[in-house]
């Protein structure tokens, strides 16, 4: 006859076993709905649609990188020939959640998105940049700095102008200046005038700062882990790092040519 | 009595696993009770923005339009509800009126060529435009957050939990308004 202490914990390992089932069972994690394809974020400029000359990518990269270095802001430059099934808009958020353009928790990214055979595009603002890029100003990029460009066939160079005006903007404000980068030149009406853009800017400021960072490590630290993640990728690619995990709100502007 | 030791031993590492369990659960029902509450935050400070936005707006549109009384009214009635509106379901009916009142109001500006030229206008408009995306992202995340929250109440020892945390209510999910898909009547 076995001893009653022998069979209680052979039911006790049954009972472990059965505990360590449910256990695992219990927490699989609810899978995320399925999304559409999004390119992976194996550099700053990230050119799946093959519009961007090598030398122009190779400029952008290292605009970017000196930016990165002296701000810790990151800019990300994407092109896919389409955001289908997504909007765009849509697109650009999930996209720049993927990829974390900017630092966690300061979220200090911009993503440049052109969809190319949609012949959309749209910058996305992070939520710690809002006050430095606009809604207006990057509306005022994209109408009259890329698309120009983009109308007359010309993508590299209307994408090497719209990134050179984002870092120029990012850079003047965190008060740094970037070599190499050409001077902003908006084609046309600059007769908006210098108050109104002020004002605009504090508004955003404003908003940006009463916006608090109280709210983001509760969404970075349980279901939007796996958006803020960024990519881990190694120095590769003239010194790419991977992004550092920021988040973006729809902030900016979109546009078609 | 060697056995006696193994058996204590057993039942020790078996509270403490069940310790640990219970800890993960409790606290997995208490952080996506904040995510929600935290998402829901960021849903109104969108709103808000766009509350801030409208008397401004609706000022503007009077100078080019005064005799759209009906419309302009209407945004100005349905932005004070929505001051008042208290509970999240509330709030979100609320919302949902004043963004078609708005679109309404913007489809009306379309045939005022000297209010379309107005830059004051103009600016507003892109800020409402700017607005009304960053609220549908806000709306997005608030949705994915009760999604989870909710599914994790209904789940197997979720509603063990959600028991124990008194979070047993569901979270208020916030639907796109009924009419979003059809194309706001514009009155002549």
């Amino acid at each position: 006859m076995k001893s009653p202490l022998g069979l209680i914990s052979a039911s006790f390992y049954s009972f472990l076993t059965a505990l360590w089932f449910l256990l695992i069972v219990g927490f699989i994690p609810i899978a995320n709905a399925q999304n559409p394809s999004f390119p992976a974020a194996n550099g700053y400029v990230v050119d799946q649609s093959g519009i961007i000359d090598s030398a122009t990518k190779n400029r952008l990269e290292g605009w970017i990188l000196e930016l990165k270095q002296k701000t810790t802001a990151e800019v990300a430059v994407v092109t896919v020939d389409s955001t289908a099934p997504l909007t765009l808009e849509d697109y650009a958020v999930k996209l720049f959640q993927r990829f974390g353009v900017g630092q966690k928790g300061k979220d200090n990214g911009v993503l440049l998105l052109i969809a190319y055979k949609d012949r959309h595009m749209r910058i996305e603002v992070g939520y710690g940049l809002e006050g430095a890029v606009t809604d207006a100003l990057s509306n005022r990029i994209i109408n009259s700095i890329i698309v120009p460009e983009f109308k007359a066939g010309q993508y590299s160079q209307g994408i090497e102008k719209g990134t050179a005006a984002i870092v120029t903007l990012i850079a003047k404000e965190y008060n740094v200046t970037l070599t190499g980068v050409p001077q902003t030149d908006y084609q046309e009406n600059q007769g908006s005038s210098f108050w109104t853009l002020l004002l605009i800017l504090c508004i955003f400021l404003s908003f940006a700062l009463s916006r608090g960072g109280m709210f983001l490590p509760l969404f970075l630290g349980s279901g939007y882990s796996s958006g803020g993640r960024g990519y881990g990728g190694g120095g590769f690619s003239g010194g790419f790092g991977g992004f550092g995990g920021g988040m973006s709100g729809g902030g900016g502007a979109s546009g078609s040519w | 009595m060697n056995k006696l030791w193994i058996a204590l031993g057993i039942i020790a590492v078996i509270v403490f696993i069940a310790f640990g369990w219970y800890q993960s659960g409790y606290n997995q029902m208490v952080s996506l009770d904040q995510q929600v509450k935290s998402s829901w935050a960021q849903v109104e400070n969108q709103l808000q923005r766009r509350f801030d936005l409208i008397p401004n707006l609706v000022n503007t549109v009077k100078g080019y339009a005064a005799h759209e009384k009906d419309i302009l009214e209407e945004v100005t009635r349905l932005r004070s509800q929505w001051g008042q509106a208290a509970s999240i379901p509330d709030k979100v009916a609320a919302a949902n009126s004043l963004g078609g009142a708005l679109s309404r109001l913007l489809m009306v500006s379309e045939s005022y060529p000297n209010l379309k030229a107005d830059q004051n206008f103009l600016e507003l408009q892109s800020q409402l435009e700017g607005t009304e995306n960053r609220i549908a992202v806000e709306r997005m995340r608030y949705n994915q957050a009760v999604l989870q929250f909710n599914t994790y109440q209904l789940s197997l020892f979720g509603s063990f939990f959600a028991a124990a945390t008194h979070l047993t209510q569901p979270a208020a999910y916030f639907k796109a308004p009924e009419g979003a898909q059809q194309a706001p009547v514009v009155k002549f």
